[in-house]
């Protein structure tokens, strides 16, 4: 049965001269759990909204929105309307940012506060919010104050408020954009409960397919406002491949690998030349990769020719820590204690870490911003103190904070960033600035207000004017959150750059795929202290867990695979017998 | 835990209501000092459990209170000068013995208020005082939990964005004019960032069905029978300590010399009562901790 349908829904923003949505219709069935995929600013998020439409955004709409057989938007002002109450309680809404959906002060309030909207009896809101609680384990901090909570949690509880309402419909808009990768996860383990255990439609916006393929039933890829494509993973992944959309690098591993050495699904049937690519269906996961190599590779296991050492030890160092202990109280442990690292020049250095783990701490001293009660921080051999006002942070010393919107304070990204380079630079700013956006591709959002930019665009215009004061380090916390595959690859190619004129670039993330392709040394940071310093091939090899999903897929059928690049070679060389086994 | 948070809001309301207002309008000794004895039995008590909501500082505190009640006590003389009992001649003005007594009453008065106020924290736990706001005025009520959730994020908006202006360079100019623009423009952008919030904080509540007619609330306190009788204790006592205040038999002249009036037995009744109201809860968590060693002991 359809629950919702999408009827050639066209919309345009007002001022804005090209439609976000042109002609869109899908149709999502009673249970399913359908995700509309697509690269940042493609209109997956202004289509959520169109069916949300308590917060639908002003313009010019047209089509009909239905929502079981209901009608929720329309033109056509003389059909039958869903009632406000039913459009409330019916279709629930999750947004990307967890912090700015919470309302009230309390998590029991905030889980309290839709059904005290809807003004049901406080006997029945007391047995929903303790049902609720108990399906998300939320008992342990239900009395808790909702600014004290972690990212994650506030998400579950942003997820909770909104399934304590009994919706049929739920709504998410790249729920798991801003959580670091264990809490992104636990976030989908308890969107797959909710699916499977209590029977609820799930209509969500991603651009992570990697996460997302092994639990949809539906995908639909938009694209310029439209849909190019709907069906299982199967139908997107051969469409991706096909096209080659920019998309089809945020599949997962394991397809990837499998479309690098098949050709395509379609064409799998006919390739040979790939050697005995044998799997019954199209491998999702690390398992399904798995099964794909071990079957081409029996045992012993191969592995690859050592890669030659790449990096130049003999760099000088440029931003060096040694010794840090910091802590936020006297009465509270150590954040760090005792933590050391060196950065050299040219270098890419990421620093990987869990939750907490001190990683934005220890940007934050490395940049000069707090102080450690013991130990010192050297850039290029001059203690941060010694520097004069006004030569630490311009030319020397830049960092990127986590959440890029901080950087910004002018009306549009043109004004601040014409400000940030004629700091540096009076005459030529304009020049170098529009030079270094025509690099970065966001010339187009020039005029726009930071706050009205998509996560991705506003991470690299941040970055722009972070790179406006010319720095000889740059200090980087989770640069590539939030980002589509695209933005990812555009970064990391501008980052390079930086390097080839002897930058000193320090990336904090969570991201094993990002520093596994990108960085030239990694080090883990745990329990205070950076650990497990080395290149990336030797660091993710050593790593079982804290790796990339290739690694995962290869580890113990092709040793020293990191990427997928590697895997696809690694095959590709035992074909023409490269590959000791 | 502590009696008084498990009776319905408006017992231990009363309670606050009533010592406070006698502590400052009775104007006697015989009052002040059982409310600050009250107060520090009870402040100590739970303190000493570590239930107390700020315990964290104490000793400072402690300090802070005891400079306050010296600072009042000493300089009450410079301002006054009634009194028959000079200590001493300052500039000319003499310094009485009725005028540092009085001024040691007055900070004991001060500082048994204080001292109240911090325990009004531990009497009436948060969601139930929200609880007494959101039966006289719901909308008011949902305003200051958003308000409480928005001032510490609020904070630490602020901090991270002056951190992100720092480290692009921003407050490095050796103008003191830029750099004060600088902060200026940083401040209009923490501006433009709360709007934004209100925005977004604005559409969730949408979402969530804000709005509608007929909106309920999810906490709700039952008057019982308990709360009746604990009600009805608080207004005998404080019934006979002001019938005693109204004859007169408490007030305390102070100028020229200490004077006051041979108490007699309604009088006598009316500071027991008042003592036994201050006590209350300290006598209530008492009673708890003695009934939970001997439920632990059978335990």
């Amino acid at each position: 049965m359809e629950l919702l349908s999408v009827e050639n829904v066209t919309f345009r923003y007002p001022k804005a001269s090209v439609d976000a949505l042109k002609e869109v219709s899908l149709t999502v069935s009673e249970g399913q759990w359908a995700v509309v995929c697509g690269l940042s600013g493609c209109g997956k998020s202004t289509l959520l909204r169109m069916i949300k439409r308590e917060i639908a955004p002003f313009g010019d709409f047209h089509g009909t929105v239905r929502f079981d057989g209901h009608i929720v938007r329309s033109e056509d002002s003389s059909l039958p309307v869903l009632g406000d109450r039913e459009a409330a309680s019916g279709i629930g809404i999750v947004l990307q940012d967890p912090e700015s959906q919470i309302v009230t002060d309390t998590v029991w309030h905030e889980l309290a506060f839709g059904l005290e909207n809807l003004g049901l009896p406080s006997e029945v809101i007391r047995r929903r919010v303790a049902e609720m609680s108990a399906f998300f384990g939320i008992e342990d901090w239900y009395h808790s104050k909702t600014y004290e909570l972690s990212g994650g949690q506030k998400q579950l509880l942003n997820l909770a408020s909104a399934l304590v309402m009994n919706p049929r419909l739920l709504l998410l808009d790249e729920p798991t954009a801003q959580l670091d990768p264990i809490a992104a996860a636990e976030f989908r383990n308890v969107l797959r409960r909710v699916c499977s255990d209590l029977g609820v439609t799930i209509l969500m916006a991603e651009h992570r397919l990697e996460d997302i393929l092994p639990h949809a039933d539906r995908i639909f890829l938009m694209d310029g406002g439209r849909i190019l494509c709907s069906g299982g993973a199967a139908e997107l992944t051969d469409h991706l491949h096909m096209h080659s959309h920019p998309m089809a690098e945020a599949l997962s591993a394991a397809t990837r690998i499998y479309l690098a050495l098949t050709g395509g699904p379609a064409a799998s049937g006919e390739t040979a030349s790939a050697g005995d690519v044998a799997t019954a269906s199209l491998p999702l996961t690390v398992r399904d990769g798995r099964a794909m190599l071990r079957a081409m590779f029996p045992k012993p296991a191969a592995s690859l020719p050592a890669a030659a050492p790449s990096a130049d030890t003999d760099a000088t160092v440029a931003l060096e820590a040694k010794g840090l202990r910091f802590r936020y109280d006297r009465t509270l442990p150590d954040v760090l204690s005792e933590a050391s690292i060196a950065i050299r020049a040219g270098e890419h250095y990421c620093l990987l870490g869990g939750n907490g783990s001190g990683k934005t701490t220890l940007l934050s001293l490395l940049a000069g911003l707090t102080k450690p009660y013991a130990g010192t921080v050297r850039l290029f051999d001059r203690k941060l103190s010694s520097f004069a006002p006004g030569t630490l942070y311009r030319g020397n010393l830049a960092l990127l904070p986590q959440q890029p919107r901080d950087v910004f304070t002018e009306t549009t990204i043109r004004a601040d960033l014409l400000k940030a380079f004629s700091r540096v630079d009076q005459d030529n700013a304009e020049s170098s600035m529009l030079a270094l956006c025509e690099r970065l591709r966001i010339t187009g959002i020039l005029d726009s207000h930071p706050y009205d930019v998509s996560g991705g665009e506003l991470q690299k215009a941040a970055l722009a004017k972070v790179l406006a004061s010319r720095p000889k380090v740059l200090l980087l916390d989770e640069p590539a959150k939030g980002i589509d595959v695209r933005g990812k690859g555009e970064l990391a190619g501008l980052l390079r750059d930086l390097q080839d004129d002897g930058v000193a670039v320090l990336s904090v993330t969570h991201d094993a795929e990002w520093a596994a392709l990108h960085a030239d040394r990694c080090g883990l940071l745990f329990d205070g202290t950076v650990i497990s310093e080395a290149d990336p091939k030797a660091f993710f090899e050593g790593n079982a867990f804290y790796t990339t999903a290739a690694n995962r897929m290869a580890r113990g059928i092709i040793d020293g695979a990191i990427t997928c690049d590697d895997v696809v070679a690694a095959v590709r060389g035992r074909v023409s017998g490269e590959v000791s086994s | 835990m502590i009696t008084f948070r498990q009776r319905h809001p408006s017992v231990p309301l009363a309670l606050l209501l009533s010592v406070l207002l006698l502590t400052m309008f009775g104007q006697s000794p015989m009052l002040t000092v059982p409310a600050f004895a009250g107060a520090v039995l009870f402040l100590t008590a739970i303190g000493i459990r570590g239930l107390s909501p700020d315990s964290g500082s104490t000793l400072k505190s402690v300090l802070g209170y005891l400079i306050l009640w010296i600072l009042v006590t000493v300089t009450n003389p410079l301002f006054s000068t009634g009194g028959a009992t000079p200590l001493a001649f300052v500039n000319g003005r003499p310094y009485t013995l009725e005028a540092l007594l009085y001024g040691a009453h007055l900070g004991t008065m001060l500082i048994a208020v204080l001292l109240w106020f911090r325990c009004e924290r531990s009497l009436v736990p948060e969601e139930n005082r929200f609880f007494l706001f959101g039966r006289i005025a719901p909308k008011l009520a949902l305003l200051i939990s958003t308000v409480l959730r928005f001032v510490p994020l609020l904070r630490r908006r602020a901090a991270a964005m002056r951190n992100a202006q720092t480290a692009v360079g921003v407050y490095d100019d050796p103008d003191w004019l830029n750099r004060t623009k600088s902060h200026m423009t940083t401040m209009s952008a923490l501006t433009t960032w709360s709007l934004e919030h209100a925005i977004d904080a604005g559409a969730s509540m949408k979402a969530r069905g804000y709005g509608l007619p007929g909106r309920t609330t999810y906490r709700t306190c039952r008057f019982g029978a308990k709360d009746a009788l604990c009600m009805i204790a608080v207004v005998a006592l404080t019934a006979v300590t002001v019938l005693s205040l109204a004859r007169g038999g408490l007030h305390y002249d102070w100028y020229p010399s200490i004077t006051t009036k041979r108490p007699d037995g309604i009088d006598r009744a009316g500071v027991i009562a008042f003592s036994i109201l201050c006590l209350m809860p300290f006598l209530s968590y008492l009673k708890e901790e003695i009934r939970w060693s001997f439920y632990r002991s059978k335990m």
